[in-house]
């Protein structure tokens, strides 16, 4: 229904009031062009056709609109002028009764279009008019749907149509009319071809330069004018009336056509919003026209709300700025232009909003608020172009009505031309409202997805406020901090890889050292606390030229070869470009950003080549990744200076932030801030995110996200499993938390935080009545053992919908029986400890028993909870009781059991028992070494005894007394050649080591194997190992 | 110099101490030309390791004494290595498959069959078939149990499986059924004290009955705790007296000294401490099944009868909820923690009816 309203609203207006009427046609043909344009090939082929189909329904129609016209009552038509809307209604009234057409039929613009047409055959038909009318049903007999044709004919229709009026009124003129002096058919193309070009350059703003659109903006102000006396004529001659209502009606339809098809924003998004102040446009008030370039026109509307600023929607005298587009309602411009109401453009806006908050302003402003004055010029030139082409028309003329009627425009036309405009100013605006109803059903069916969000900053906080030199990087201030230890190491780059000299590898644990050793420097450290930064301001500072690949970048082994070492081998021309004093530079750095990326197929080989190019690089080279113990970076590690990035404390992101705050104008309370990066862990990046977040929040302020955002900023933290503990039984946390709170105490960490509670719930002392803590204690550790039980289902059967219960169990029942405060410190859980303990030592009694199996008979079990002890026991007396002499018999044990010298260290571990000494503690130093020494001569090798020496070697036991062990068995070592030499030698070693022993043991040790060694030639000293070696 | 246990260990079924009638049948299957899979099973310390070994003997001669250990590697179907430990004679081969734990199946599909298609080398032995001796049988799990129940039918021209068992009640009834079972018994007291004295006598020591008896009584039954024992005893004083103090295993020490602080104290605080001990006695592998028998023992002896009856329903409970639960400690703390607070409350009830 409302496509009929607003096809027929014009008709009845246009036939009414001349004023509006006019306007019309006069945009058609500019409207009409993109519409043909975009070529709705049907809508063209159908016109022509449609007179055959439809000549009742048009009689119908065309008689009705007779009638209408018939009654052109001058009063009539100024009532419906000044309630717009109303002035349809009427007509629509008065046609729906006679409509036999059925609604499908009108509803499609080409049945309108088709209808003028069919108006004209009934009306008095000009010669041109008819040659048009046939021309277009060659074209559709032909079939032949080229857009350029039907336009053409479209084209010369309507310029035909225009002339007409300025024939018969000798004086409407218009711009268009002196391209039409020239043969018809060319100038339509002409005409097209710009339009079709630049269909949205022509700006309102813009008009005051002589351009094709601003001539017929032209037309528009002008015709009105010349439509006003119509009234009158009509009187007198009818057969114009008919003929101009039905120049009207086609053209207040091509208008309607062309509004549908009224395109969106040409480039959405193409141009920046400013950011401006929040309140810059703060009692200004604005109506927006037309088709903006860069936005849709209910973004225009909510930016200028964002900033303070009213949208009218009518142009009145409260109005201050008339925004206008491509296709602005021309009645629209022509009150502001009236009221003296400056007209924007597009890019005026945002310059107001710039201005308006202080920013500088664009020379385009002054130009817009301008542009009205230069319009009004403009007019009044035209006007002269007018009547002049008016004049030549009059000689071309051929009726003589038409002279009359120009005549009576001639005397009018000054007169009347101020009035003519208000007039016309109210039904366009209603005609407008229309539009901009449809068009935005249209836009917003189109252009949802593209639609921006509102407060699109011009830039993220994060760049904005990124530190500009050195110093402003957040916790790099320092002395020995890693910013000045990247610089000095950049700086005495090409000093120390002169290639000169070869800098002695820094010991690892040096703590000075300024990397000069290494050609590449790697940072690491957790994301966002500002290495990349780092690395590319000092870059800078030290005037190096960078040359970044990051993880956006394929960096296979190939590719950094070839693309890398080529770079590298260039002169940058950076600086010869941008013209800085220093033309070529040959300072390179190569900063590889994000290498723990280097990932999958990409970028295969990438960390060798990249170990590879450091190697043998020219150029200093920096390296940035976050982990770095991840394996793959482990191998780079060796080859990097390395430094390492922590996290800045909080106070210090505190401080950037605050200020950051101050300069966007945020106000933030300090403790909240506190509170972002406590949440964010210390990450400047994500902390600055969050503040950008709450501030654009702040902006459109709604009380639901006002008073969530407290709550937000507490549930972003992240809570380490200590903490966790502490709230789970903690009392006075518990007046807070919900149910559902408790559990999710749980889920920080849903793996340890059982294990957190069952270690510490013994440390609480529950509220309530002291000699109730023991049952308490019993529940919480029954909820406990319920709760380990529904663990081990989870895992065993993957049944993790079952986590919430053991939430249930293992965190929130703990908490709510024990609920008190902690008395004892939280400690980690033991359990983590104890089990891999407990496995190690499984691990034992499995090697223990696959060694004597074949002369025991028990299992694992008996073996480890029965033998162990006594085996021992039997190895440890005759050392303990004979000493040197027990030797022998303590390795018959060993021998008879196929044990290994390294079973009997798992032996003492596997029976050692809290405050029992170990059997083997009893024996004297020197008596283990003899029977380690004489075991390593006697007992041949088994099979297993290379690959347990192996293991021993990477699993060293660290006890004590292992320790010793392990002295005396190098000490053996070094003794084995002297046993077997003579009995004299080992004594005085022995008395030696006696001597010795009075002051320390472990020196005794040594100092008996470095005896040893001088007593034997050092080379039969080395020689012995791997003798004794290959006896095992 | 080998413990007594293993030095006076009988090498014969003729020679066997005790179950004898039982030995007579072995030896009669023997004789046979075929026999079919075994399954020995009783307590530990009972002699089943041993009667499988005088068995193997009984079939292949002093061939099979001639063990070699080696170290067999599998490959399991997730590409991981596991290494067990075999020991072998050219007659049989012994392994635990529990070696590898959870990836016993690969081992006992992979095992089995590499020794199932191997004929035997000799031809003059006496059998043509091999034997493998599953040990720990019991530990098998589900997976591996059902894989052996095949391979048992497809190979069994070339190959016989022994089984030594503690308990057939985790063997599944597939196996159980295709093999046949022999119980072994752990000796009776009295068989127990004649093989102590007959043992001492071949050592040259004079063992008082009494205190025969009370290593058999400290032994449960097990005979190779028993020869341990009294061996330990012997090395603590050597001409036996009846009264001398026979050693105990630490952790057997350790465990009740556990109860006793139980009964001790009873507040958080102790508990704590208790959690430690229990933590000791669990990474030094006692078995948690055996940790709750010692505890509740020496707790019911300790505690009045009126929370006797409590006590074993909540040592049954938690112990069935172990079984179920993966961190035994839990489960234990809170049995413990359980008893604490029934105890504490008998006992504060003790004394207001006192008072």
């Amino acid at each position: 229904m409302q496509r009929i309203d607003q096809f027929f609203k014009p008709v009845p207006g246009s036939t009414k009031k001349s004023n509006g009427d006019d306007e019309t046609p006069s945009k058609a043909p500019k409207r009409r062009k993109p519409m043909i344009i975009s070529s709705d090939e049907e809508e063209i082929a159908a016109s022509p056709q449609e007179p055959k189909k439809r000549k009742t329904n048009r009689l119908v129609l065309s008689s009705d609109e007779d009638q209408v016209v018939a009654s052109p009552d001058v009063s009539r038509a100024k009532k419906r002028a000044t309630n717009g809307a109303g002035g349809k209604k009427p007509a629509l009234s008065k046609l729906k009764p006679m409509q036999k057409v059925d609604p499908s039929q009108l509803f499609g613009g080409e049945t309108n279009r088709v209808e003028k047409p069919k108006q004209k055959t009934k009306a008095v038909i000009e010669f041109e008019d008819e040659d048009i009318d046939k021309s277009l049903m060659e074209v559709d007999l032909d079939q032949s749907l080229k857009a350029m044709e039907p336009k053409d004919t479209e084209k010369e229709r309507v310029a035909v149509a225009r002339k007409s009026p300025s024939r018969k009124r000798a004086k409407p003129s218009s711009p268009e009319p002196t391209k039409r002096s020239s043969p018809e058919a060319p100038k339509p193309k002409k005409r097209i071809s710009p339009e079709a070009a630049k269909p949205k350059t022509p700006e309102p703003p813009k008009r005051s330069s002589p351009d094709t659109p601003k001539a017929k903006a032209k037309p528009k102000t002008t015709t009105p004018r010349v439509k006003k006396e119509k009234p009158s004529a009509d009187l007198e001659t009818s057969v114009l009336t008919d003929e101009e209502r039905h120049e009207r009606k086609r053209m207040s339809a091509v208008l309607y056509q062309k509004f549908k098809n009224r395109s969106a924003c040409l480039n959405p998004g193409s141009k920046e919003i400013p950011t401006g102040t929040p309140d810059c446009l703060k009692g200004l008030t604005f109506v927006v026209t037309g088709v903006l370039e860069s936005m849709e026109r209910e973004e225009a509307e909510s930016v200028i709300k964002g900033y303070g600023g009213r949208v009218m929607t009518v142009v009145g005298k409260k109005l201050m700025y008339l925004v206008v587009g491509e296709e602005a309602g021309p009645k629209k411009l022509a009150t502001a232009e009236e009221l003296n109401i400056p007209i924007l453009s597009e890019d005026g806006l945002f310059d107001l909003i710039r201005e308006k908050s202080g920013q500088g302003k664009k020379k385009q402003v002054k130009e817009e608020v301008k542009s009205p004055q230069k319009e009004e010029k403009s007019e009044s030139r035209p006007k002269k172009e007018e009547s002049k082409v008016k004049k030549e028309l009059k000689q071309e003329s051929l009726v003589k009505v038409e002279k009359k009627d120009s005549k009576v425009k001639k005397e009018k036309e000054e007169a009347v031309t101020l009035k003519v405009k208000k007039e016309e100013s109210l039904p366009a605006v209603t005609l407008k409202v229309k539009k901009e109803t449809t068009s935005m059903d249209t836009s917003q069916v189109q252009q949802r997805p593209v639609e921006k969000p509102l407060d699109q900053g011009s830039m993220a906080w994060v760049d904005k406020h990124k530190p500009t030199n050195i110093k402003e990087i957040v916790g790099q201030a320092g002395a020995a901090s890693n910013v000045t230890k990247l610089m000095n190491w950049l700086s005495k780059w090409y000093v120390s890889h002169d290639g000169k000299k070869k800098a002695q590898r820094p010991n690892p644990w040096a703590k000075n050292d300024d990397g000069s050793f290494y050609k590449a420097a790697l940072l690491s450290g957790p994301p966002g606390i500002g290495k990349t930064t780092t690395a590319t301001l000092v870059v800078k500072e030290l005037g190096f030229d960078a040359v970044e690949f990051n993880a956006s970048d394929t960096r296979s082994k190939r590719l950094l070869q070839e693309e890398v070492s080529t770079l590298l081998g260039n002169k940058s021309l950076y600086g010869y470009v941008n013209g800085q004093s220093q033309a070529v530079s040959k300072k390179h750095v190569l900063i590889m950003d994000e290498v723990d990326g280097m990932a999958g197929n990409e970028d295969r080989g990438g960390m060798q080549e990249l170990i590879a190019l450091i190697k043998d690089s020219s150029v200093p080279i920096i390296c940035m990744c976050n982990d770095r113990n991840h394996p793959k970076i482990r191998s780079l590690v060796n080859y990097c200076f390395d430094l390492r990035f922590q996290r800045p404390r909080l106070e210090q992101i505190k401080g950037k932030i605050m200020s950051i705050c101050f300069k966007e104008k945020v106000k933030i309370s300090p403790a909240k801030v506190e509170e972002i990066i406590a949440a964010t862990n210390n990450d400047i990046r994500q902390s600055i995110n969050h503040i950008s977040l709450m501030s654009a929040g702040e902006q459109i302020p709604t009380q639901s996200q006002a008073k969530a955002e407290p709550k937000v900023a507490c549930k972003d933290l992240k809570l380490g499993p200590w903490e966790v503990v502490r709230k789970v039984f903690t009392a006075e946390e518990h007046k807070r938390m919900s149910f559902a709170d408790k559990c999710d105490l749980f889920f920080h960490d849903y793996s340890l935080a059982p294990l957190f509670v069952q270690q510490n719930y013994l440390q609480v002392t529950p509220q309530g009545n002291k000699n109730d803590i023991l049952a308490k204690v019993a529940a919480t550790a029954d909820a406990l053992s319920i709760g380990d039980m529904i663990d081990k289902r989870i895992r065993a059967n993957s049944a993790w919908s079952l986590l919430p219960t053991q939430a249930f169990f293992s965190s929130v029942l703990p908490g709510e029986h024990m609920a008190g405060h902690f008395t004892g410190q939280i400690n980690f859980p033991g359990w983590l400890g104890k089990n891999s303990r407990t496995t190690k030592r499984a691990r034992l009694a499995q090697e223990l028993h696959d060694h004597t199996r074949s002369c025991t008979s028990g299992s694992r079990l008996s073996i480890r909870l029965d033998y162990a002890p006594f085996l021992l026991d039997n190895i440890a007396r005759p050392l303990a009781r004979d000493g040197q002499d027990g030797v022998s018999a303590a390795l018959d044990v060993m021998k008879e059991y196929h044990l290994l010298r390294e079973d009997l260290d798992s032996l003492v571990e596997l029976t050692a028992w809290p405050g029992k000494k170990s059997p083997l503690d009893a024996v004297d130093g020197r008596v283990k070494a003899a029977l380690t020494r004489s075991y390593n001569k006697e007992v041949m090798a088994y099979s297993y005894s290379a690959q347990a020496n192996i293991k021993k070697k990477k699993s060293e036991t660290g006890a004590g007394d292992e320790e010793l062990l392990g002295l005396e068995e190098e000490l053996e070592e070094g003794e084995t050649n002297r046993a077997d030499s003579d009995e004299d030698e080992d004594k005085d070693n022995l008395e030696l080591d006696g001597l010795i022993k009075a002051k320390k043991k472990s020196t005794a040790a040594s100092t008996s194997k470095a005896a040893g060694g001088s007593k034997k030639s050092t080379a039969g000293a080395t020689a012995a190992k791997p003798k004794s070696r290959a006896k095992k | 110099m080998s413990l007594w246990v293993d030095k006076y260990r009988p090498r014969e079924l003729t020679k066997l101490d005790f179950h004898k009638e039982q030995a007579e049948n072995l030896r009669n299957l023997c004789k046979q030309s075929d026999f079919p899979h075994l399954m020995f099973y009783g307590p530990s310390g009972a002699g089943k390791k041993t009667r499988i070994m005088c068995l193997l003997r009984e079939m292949y001669g002093a061939g099979v004494e001639r063990l070699r250990s080696e170290t067999m590697t599998f490959t399991t179907p997730s590409n991981r290595k596991v290494e067990v430990m075999t020991v072998s004679s050219n007659y049989h081969l012994e392994v635990n498959p529990s070696d590898a734990g959870m990836y016993d199946r690969t081992v006992v599909i992979d095992l089995i069959k590499q020794v199932a298609q191997t004929h035997q080398i000799e031809i003059n032995g006496q059998r043509e078939f091999k034997v493998i001796v599953i040990s720990e049988g019991d530990e098998l799990t589900k997976d591996a149990q059902h894989a052996l129940r095949r391979t048992m039918e497809k190979y069994v021209a070339t190959c016989r499986i022994i089984m030594s068992v503690n308990s057939t009640s985790r063997i599944i009834p597939a196996i159980r059924s295709r093999c046949l079972g022999i119980r072994v018994a752990a000796p009776s007291e009295a068989e127990m004290t004649a093989i102590l004295q007959s043992t001492c006598k071949r050592e040259g020591l004079a063992l008082p009955v009494e205190l025969a008896k009370r290593v058999v009584d400290k032994s449960e039954r097990n005979l190779r705790r028993a020869l341990l024992m009294l061996e330990a005893a012997k090395v603590a004083k050597s001409p036996f007296t009846a009264q001398q103090e026979i050693p105990d295993l630490d952790w057997q020490v350790f465990l009740r000294e556990t109860a006793s602080q139980i009964i001790s104290e009873q507040t958080p605080a102790k508990l704590e401490k208790i959690r430690d001990r229990l933590y000791e006695l669990l990474t030094q592998g006692v078995p948690p099944n055996l940790i709750f028998r010692g505890l509740v023992e020496h707790l019911v002896n300790n505690c009045d009868m009126s929370i006797k009856a409590r006590t074993l329903e909540l040592a049954t409970e938690y112990e069935h909820r172990m079984q179920n639960g993966a961190k035994h400690i839990f489960h234990l703390e809170a049995f413990v923690a359980q008893f604490m607070s029934i105890y504490k409350k008998f006992t504060s009830e003790l004394l207001m009816d006192e008072f």
